[in-house]
């Protein structure tokens, strides 16, 4: 695992890519929210050929365990996020 | 932000639902979101206090048929650390509008349910009923549309669907969209 690796949390419609719990995307220095939105779209793009599910990705907003995180929030080596697609609790 | 600690979206097994052995809910607030089936009158009963004089117990239970489809069951998927703090900020909210000796218990399920089983129950006691009934709907109304968590329903057919819902963003753009909205 490279030293710029992060993990993303897979959850609601992503779960049918990857191993459906998470996916590892290795990351520029200084990375921000934005770029991981962008790294997660072409490792699923990669995994998955036939990936269509751009819009969700689009929608969904990312988090980490406590709080959401904007798209400018910084991304550090080794964090854990969470991609969240748009939500229909209850 | 960093967070390199390790993160579950782990529910909480029957040990810690609302079980008989949790300590009482004297904060006045009690969330989880749990794997095991849903006891409603453990969930009310953490709301009981002898200075209220109502109860409220909202249930949501998995309905056979949607937008003209037969659904044999739902399976629900959290990101249970963020959807316990979600619905904590949310019942503190409700609490500073209708009143701080307002309690709480919200417990909301995951995993595969069946047609009639519940998927949430939301408790709030209150010194009188108006505003446990409202309050009652604002924490559903809300959890809808915040807490990360996510259905999918399984038709009669055999085919599964993702519901699409509403999308979150972070605090600062919530309180901004709020702002321009006022």
């Amino acid at each position: 695992m490279s030293d710029r690796t992060v993990r993303v949390r897979l959850f609601g419609g992503f779960r049918k890519y990857g191993d459906g719990r998470e996916i590892e995307l290795v990351l520029a220095p200084g990375a921000r929210v934005k770029e991981v939105r962008h790294a997660l779209g072409q490792r699923l793009a990669e995994l998955h050929p036939d990936f269509a599910d751009r819009q969700l990705l689009a929608d969904s907003a990312f988090a980490s365990a406590t709080q959401m995180l904007g798209e400018d929030a910084g991304v550090e080596p080794g964090m854990v996020l969470a991609v969240l697609p748009p939500v229909c609790g209850g | 932000m960093a967070n390199r600690a390790e993160m579950t979206d782990k529910a909480r097994g029957p040990e810690t639902a609302g079980g008989a052995g949790m300590a009482g809910n004297a904060e006045g607030i009690e969330v989880a979101v749990v794997e095991s089936a849903i006891d409603p009158t453990r969930t009310l009963a953490r709301v009981t206090d002898p200075g209220h004089g109502a109860e409220t117990l909202f249930l949501g239970v998995v309905r056979e048929h949607n937008l003209g489809r037969k659904v044999l069951g739902v399976s629900y998927d959290a990101f249970a650390p963020l959807a316990e703090t979600v619905l904590r900020e949310i019942c503190k909210e409700a609490r500073a509008r209708w009143g701080e000796s307002l309690k709480f218990a919200v417990t909301h399920r995951t995993g595969r349910l069946d047609v009639g089983e519940i998927s949430v129950a939301i408790a709030v006691g209150s010194r009188h009923r108006d505003e446990a009934y409202q309050a009652s709907r604002y924490v559903i109304e809300e959890l809808k549309i915040r807490a990360p968590i996510w259905k999918k329903e399984h038709y009669e057919d055999g085919e599964s669907e993702w519901l699409k819902g509403h999308a979150l963003c972070s605090h600062g753009e919530r309180a901004h969209a709020r702002e321009k909205n006022a």
